[in-house]
């Protein structure tokens, strides 16, 4: 029986040409499906695909049409590519890796229209591996979240119901009771150790010592006599330093323990601090605080800007990995169970998705003074950093302009090469046209017009700290809603009217308007601070017209903060005390005693020893 | 219909005119076709084997058929031996090299079911040979006189599948 069978190897030559065939055949198609799937996955929205040729022996791609969805705005396109020309590293495609040495972008546009919606229907959404859907569901709810004080004076010349602040809400009395407990515990377990540790003993017997040997004539020990003396102040030194090491181990655990109260003692300042502005909040008498009065002006529109940031940054980290262990996702979709899929990265060796080198240059159209040439450049862009060993830098700057401005410039560097994240984004636009802003809080909607702005963005690890400026000489003021109600009698103290019409009088002749948003703190739910010279010119009118009243109410407000909180800070802070003057105190003392001992017998040692104290009596 | 297509898998495998070591031979090869996910760059080479190899290839069809459904029952198992392999530390080496090799990656290894399967259908591999051979020895001492006799088996073999089956078996004489 032979083992081959050769009349085989055509039919099996004929078989193999087939599977050339139909995967040349399907390879373009494939590769436009995988780029849609997996781009649907990672932005949580369509990712459209018109074709991709691969031309395998030129080691090219070609893909044409590319449309992404933008996830906010689903009849909108983030961008639009009509082509791009990737050149392809060969040995990487063998090791089922897509790594482009190059990469050239034609027709880059943003923001164009759709004209079919790009969401995803919801059960897909919420299933896209990516998470796209998650992370953004996830920075809507935290900017919802966001505390932004409210610019409402209606509360105003009314009685202010203190009793609806609840000491339960009141932060400061839980970390007192909070403080209280510890202390009690602390004191409690520091008394025992302390006891335990009691060195009455040791300094009772060295004093003995001491005394026996003041009171004998040296000269009638004799040498032996001389020497077991000498031995004996040796053994109870030996003594005396071991009670002092324990003392002092205890010492040290102690004052960190104590410490570290004594700090939680001293943030209930804070916390009372923010308990005022909470019952302020609660019984609604309006903060006249510039930064207060920004945030409700402005809040809500660097919310607006700040949330596709932060939606950007997480997205990327989810498809990011850190380091170079194995990776776990979920097997390809098939009829058989899906299973895990591993993947294994080595450095130095090609990451599994590689961009190295990406440039395009695009053309924003009209004649505003946006429009213009445009030049972007991408190094370095990966799904595995830390196997590439290099950061993604990016760069996009004007080359030339139809209008106006002088200079944009958006450059930045992320850097997951290590296991901490390092990220830096910053942007320059000078002489742009800036939006108008509607300040809802005050019917009003200004008129940025021309102007510049600044966006710094760091983050490392988990932290982010951000910073959104925006300047302008020249803006307008147009006044929202119906500035004839109410007739001619004057608005009501408080009243909605009463408050557009100061907040009017004082920004309507403001030409010169500077907004700055800055974020830090956790990327996943970083604070938010505004500020403007906006706020600070609305603040002194309102200080001018409504302080005493607002004095009035604030001083009622924190009384009753006072009331509920003064009992339980001062147990805390006896508590403290007692831990200052109880164990902490004893062990000073007893330190006191031991050290006072071990001098006595150091100098009986040097009587003995003829003042040479590491002289051994033989 | 996946019963009477079953049976005459059978039937033409062990009637075939190779001998009970080339019908086994076939079936635990053709078993890997079943067990592991289909497409994926090891069956392409396993069938190439088995074409080049002189193996019954309807034992090939009929481990393959047998072999789907005992896939699909123990993909849950796949996956929990290939988990355990692939997190194993002691072997993350190998498996590293293997991901960063050349064509390798093709075959999925890196996948939890595909490499649990794989595995699988390598230990079952002589058992499921030895086993089939003795099978098919004991069938053709005792059973197929009495079955040639039976209407089905008539059909079978007066089947146009039948024929294609004489055609291909008929080139390696």
């Amino acid at each position: 029986m032979k083992l081959f069978r050769w009349k085989a190897i055509v039919p099996l030559g004929l078989f193999v040409l087939v599977v050339v065939l139909a995967w040349t055949l399907c390879v373009d198609r494939l590769i436009r499906l995988g780029i849609e799937a997996g781009g649907t996955a990672a932005v949580g929205a369509k990712v459209d695909l018109k074709s991709a040729r691969l031309h395998l022996f030129q080691a090219s791609l070609v893909l044409r049409g590319l449309a992404v969805t933008n996830p906010r705005e689903p009849m909108t396109n983030l961008f639009e590519v009509d082509e791009l020309n990737v050149d392809l590293h060969l040995r990487a495609l063998l090791e089922k890796k897509f790594v482009a040495e190059t990469v050239a972008v034609r027709g880059l546009r943003f923001g164009t229209a759709r004209t079919v919606s790009g969401a995803l229907p919801a059960k897909k959404a919420a299933a896209a591996p990516g998470g796209g859907a998650a992370v953004q569901a996830d920075v809507e709810d935290w900017a919802h979240r966001v505390k932004l004080p409210s610019l409402d004076l209606q509360g105003l010349g009314k009685a202010v119901n203190v009793a609806g602040v609840s000491p339960d809400s009141l932060h400061t009395l839980a970390q007192a009771r909070a403080i209280a407990a510890k202390g009690d515990s602390l004191q409690a377990s520091l008394s025992r150790r302390v006891a335990a540790a009691d060195p009455r003993p040791v300094v009772d017997s060295a004093r003995a010592l001491a005394a026996r040997l003041g009171s004998t004539d040296l000269r009638r020990l004799g040498l032996a006599g001389a020497r077991d003396a000498a031995n004996s102040v040796r053994n109870e030194l030996n003594q005396v330093k071991a009670a002092r090491d324990r003392l002092t181990a205890l010492q040290h655990d102690a004052t960190a323990q104590v410490d570290s109260l004594r700090q939680q003692v001293a943030a209930l300042d804070r916390a009372r601090s923010e308990d005022y502005a909470y019952a302020r909040r609660l019984v609604q008498i309006p903060s006249l605080d510039p930064r207060d009065i920004s945030a409700a002006l402005f809040g809500p529109a660097a919310l607006q800007r700040l949330v596709p940031t932060l939606l950007w940054t997480r997205l990327a980290d989810r498809h990011v990995a850190t380091g170079v262990a194995p990776q776990k996702k979920a097997g390809p979709k098939r009829a058989r169970m899906a299973g895990t899929t591993f993947a294994f990265p080595k450095l130095h060796r090609y990451p599994t998705l590689l961009v190295e080198f990406a440039e395009g240059s695009f053309e924003l159209g009209g004649r505003t003074t946006m429009a213009g040439q445009y030049l972007g450049r991408v190094t370095g862009a990966t799904t595995e950093p830390a196997v590439y060993g290099k950061p993604l830098t990016f760069l996009a700057g004007r080359e030339g302009a139809v209008a106006g401005p002088r200079h944009i410039e958006v450059q930045g560097s992320l850097d997951h090469t290590g296991t901490v994240p390092h990220d830096v984004v910053s942007a320059d636009l000078a002489g742009v046209r800036l939006p108008t802003v509607d300040l809802g809080a005050a019917s009003a909607r200004m008129d940025l017009r021309t102007g510049s702005v600044n966006i710094a963005l760091a983050r490392t690890g988990d932290s982010v700290r951000g910073r959104w400026l925006v300047r302008s000489d020249s803006v307008g003021w147009i006044r929202l809603g119906d500035t004839a109600a109410g007739g001619t009698a004057a608005p009501a103290l408080g009243s909605r009217a009463w408050l557009d019409a100061l907040v009017w009088h004082a920004v309507s002749s403001l030409r010169n308007v500077e907004v700055e948003a800055s974020i830090s703190g956790l990327l996943a739910s970083p604070s938010v601070d505004v500020s403007s010279n906006v706020g600070g010119q609305v603040a002194t009118a309102l200080r001018q017209a409504v302080s005493a009243e607002v004095g009035k109410a604030e001083a009622q407000v924190k009384g009753r903060v006072d009331s509920l909180v003064d009992q339980q800070v001062g147990a805390a802070r006896g508590k403290l005390a007692a831990l200052d003057g109880g164990p902490l105190k004893s062990l000073t003392d007893d330190q006191g005693q031991l050290n006072a001992a071990e001098s006595q017998l150091q100098q009986k040692l040097r009587s003995l020893t003829g003042g040479i104290p590491g002289l051994r009596l033989p | 219909m996946l019963f009477l297509k079953l049976i005459q898998q059978l039937v033409k495998a062990l009637n075939s005119d190779g001998t009970p070591g080339q019908v086994a031979a076939g079936i635990a090869l053709g078993a890997v076709f079943g067990l592991t996910p289909l497409l994926n760059l090891h069956n392409l080479v396993l069938f190439g084997c088995a074409l080049i190899f002189n193996v019954s290839m309807a034992g090939v069809f009929l481990g393959w058929t047998v072999a789907v459904p005992v896939g699909f029952a123990l993909d849950p198992l796949f996956d929990a031996v290939g988990s355990a392999l692939l997190g194993a530390p002691a072997l993350r080496g190998l498996w590293t090299a293997l991901y960063n090799m050349p064509v390798v990656p093709f075959t999925n290894f890196n996948n939890s079911v595909v490499l649990g399967s794989f595995v699988a259908w390598a230990v079952l591999f002589l058992p499921l040979f030895f086993a089939a051979r003795w099978g098919a020895a004991r069938y053709r001492a005792t059973l197929l006189e009495r079955l040639r006799k039976t209407k089905v088996f008539q059909a079978v073999t007066a089947s146009g599948w039948y024929s294609t089956y004489r055609t291909i078996t008929g080139w390696r004489r």
